[in-house]
C-alpha cells in the first residue's frame, strides 16, 4: 500500500485567513471597494481553484515566506476533494456577492458573503467542515435531496 | 467605518465563543464516554471487546471526505499496525439513530477509538489523519507504534 499523499496545510491555511481578511476587509471599508475586494477575493478562490498561478497566497507562501523562514512548511494527508469543491462554490458565491453589491442589494450580498466566511473561518481555524455537517444533520433528518447523495458507502477493507 | 469595525469584532467574538462552546462540548462528549460504562455501547453496536483495539467510522452516503479521505486514511492505519490487529466497524449515521446517539455524533466522519479492553480512549470530529489515529491507538493501549511515527 503507498503512503497517502500529502498537502502543504501551512499554506492552505494562509490562503484561507487571507482570503478572510479580504473579505472582513471589504466589508469595514464599504462602497465601491466592497465589491471591488469581494470579487478579487472570489476571483482568486475560483481562478486558483482551476489554475495554479492565480492561487496567489499559496504561491507567496511558496516563493516567500516558507523559504524566508517566516511560516514552517507543515504537511500532512487530508481531505482534497471536498476543501475543492467548497472553494469553487465559495469562490461563485462571492462573485455572486460582488454583484449583489454593485446592483444595490447590500443585505442579501453580506448574508451570502458572511455565510462563505465562516465556513471557511470554521475550516482555516479548527478544520471543521461546515458543509459536511449540514449534509449530516439533514440526512438524519431524512431531509437531504436524493440529488446530493452519493452511492452506497464504500467498505473498508476487512472491516468487521 | 468605525462601527463596522466594531461590528466585525463582536461578530469575531461571538464565532470565538461558538467554537469554545462547541469544543467545551466535544470535550464533555469524550470523558462521558470515557467514563461511562462501556458495555452498554457495545451492545448498541452489537458487538462485544475482543482484546484488539478497534475504530468505528461513523459516515454517510453524503460523505464525500469518507470515500476520499477517512477510508484510505484507516486502511493505511491497518495496513501499518497489522490487518487482523485493529478491528474497525465502518456505520451508517444515516441509518443508525441508536448508535448516533448513543455515540453523541455530530458530522461525518467521526472516528471512535477503542482500547482493547473496550473502552473510548479518542474521539474525532471530522477528518482525522492515519498518524493521528495511531498515536490515539497508542496512547489509549500497549499497542507498538511502528517507526516514523
Amino acid at each position: 500500500m503507498t503512503d497517502l499523499p500529502t498537502y502543504d496545510i501551512t499554506a492552505r491555511k494562509a490562503h484561507q485567513w487571507a482570503m478572510v481578511a479580504l473579505v472582513a476587509s471589504a466589508f469595514a471599508i464599504g462602497g465601491t471597494a466592497a465589491a471591488v475586494l469581494l470579487a478579487i477575493a472570489g476571483t482568486v478562490m475560483l481562478l486558483g481553484r482551476f489554475w495554479w498561478p492565480a492561487d496567489i497566497v499559496r504561491q507567496l507562501v511558496w516563493r516567500v515566506i516558507e523559504p524566508a523562514g517566516i511560516l514552517p512548511r507543515h504537511e500532512a494527508h487530508e481531505d482534497r476533494e471536498t476543501r475543492r469543491l467548497a472553494r469553487a462554490l465559495g469562490g461563485a458565491i462571492w462573485l455572486s456577492s460582488a454583484g449583489l453589491l454593485v446592483v444595490n442589494l447590500p443585505f442579501v450580498g453580506w448574508a451570502f458573503a458572511f455565510a462563505i466566511g465562516i465556513m471557511v473561518a470554521l475550516d482555516a481555524s479548527v478544520d471543521f467542515c461546515t458543509l459536511c455537517f449540514v449534509c449530516v444533520q439533514l440526512e438524519h433528518r431524512g431531509l437531504l435531496p436524493g440529488l446530493l447523495r452519493h452511492a452506497p458507502g464504500r467498505r473498508i477493507a476487512g472491516e468487521a | 467605518m468605525l462601527e463596522r469595525l466594531l461590528l466585525l469584532f463582536a461578530f469575531a467574538m461571538l464565532m470565538t465563543a461558538g467554537i469554545l462552546a462547541v469544543r467545551t462540548r466535544a470535550v464533555r462528549v469524550v470523558s462521558r464516554l470515557r467514563s461511562a460504562p462501556t458495555s452498554p455501547l457495545w451492545e448498541v453496536l452489537g458487538e462485544r471487546a475482543d482484546g484488539r483495539p478497534a475504530i468505528i467510522l461513523f459516515s454517510t452516503s453524503s460523505c464525500a471526505v469518507c470515500k476520499s479521505a477517512q477510508i484510505p486514511a484507516i486502511e493505511m492505519v491497518r495496513h501499518k499496525l497489522g490487518e487482523s490487529s485493529v478491528r474497525v466497524f465502518n456505520v451508517d449515521a444515516a441509518t443508525r439513530p441508536d448508535l448516533v446517539k448513543a455515540f453523541r455524533i455530530m458530522t461525518a466522519p467521526t472516528t471512535v477509538v477503542f482500547t482493547g479492553d473496550g473502552r473510548v480512549t479518542a474521539y474525532n470530529h471530522g477528518f482525522a489523519s492515519a498518524e493521528r489515529i495511531i498515536q490515539q491507538l497508542a496512547t489509549g493501549s500497549v499497542l507498538a507504534v511502528p517507526r516514523g511515527h
